[in-house]
């Protein structure tokens, strides 16, 4: 599956890469751990199909994965 | 409500003028325009600001603010515009208005839509100078400011 990066988190690791998700699926605190780096940044915040999901939420081969820096608009 | 991301510059002095324009018997208008500083905190040029943005989710964000500025103050309409990509020192990136009956809940719902625009918009802000690029965080006043709206 794809992961995407936005700000500084695309500059490093560029807009995405593909990954190998286990068949089960995985939780997104296990998938933070696989990507490690910047990622595991608790300020990164994870997002499934563009909203913003908790660590324990599950991630399945068909949902949009984004990982974000602090939001910084205006 | 009225929400857009734009990719190339826009006229704030337009936005005002279409906002008022759009009115039915409101009797104030307050509007913000922010624009693009010349100079980072620590006075050093800024040559450029890039706003990074996740189409689908950035308009998201910018949708969700403006309503929840409508659900909370008896404002009748608001206004968010709102820069991304490239943008130089002394453009507008962003444009926040809003109309009431009256001024007070006008003034309050513009001060909230820019409390919340800079720390929950899903963009992502790096300032380019001579002497690099550095990415944007909000600082501790703007989580402080946008902490005034969660009583």
């Amino acid at each position: 599956m794809k992961i995407l990066f936005f700000g500084r988190l695309a500059e490093s690791l560029g807009r995405e890469v593909e990954l190998a998700l286990p068949e089960p699926g995985c939780t997104v605190a296990e998938l933070r751990l696989r990507l490690g780096g910047a990622v595991a940044s608790p300020a990164v915040r994870a997002c499934i199909d563009r909203a913003m999901v908790p660590e324990t939420t599950r991630v399945l081969p068909h949902h949009e994965v984004a990982f974000v820096p602090p939001l910084s608009g205006g | 409500m009225q929400v857009r991301l734009v990719q190339g510059p826009f006229r704030p002095d337009e936005e005002l003028a279409s906002f008022i324009a759009g009115l039915e018997g409101d009797g104030a208008v307050v509007s913000f325009i922010g624009l693009a500083r010349p100079a980072d905190a620590e006075g050093h040029e800024v040559t450029g600001l890039l706003l990074d943005s996740y189409a689908g989710m950035t308009e998201a964000s910018l949708d969700g603010i403006a309503r929840d500025a409508l659900a909370r103050f008896p404002v009748s309409a608001v206004r968010i515009v709102h820069r991304c990509g490239a943008i130089l020192p002394g453009e507008a990136i962003v444009f926040a208005a809003a109309a009431a009956p009256h001024r007070r809940a006008a003034f309050e719902a513009a001060d909230y839509l820019m409390d919340r625009l800079k720390t929950d918009a899903a963009l992502w802000k790096r300032e380019d100078g001579a002497g690099g690029s550095k990415w944007i965080e909000p600082t501790a006043a703007d989580r402080s400011d946008r902490e005034r709206w969660s009583a």
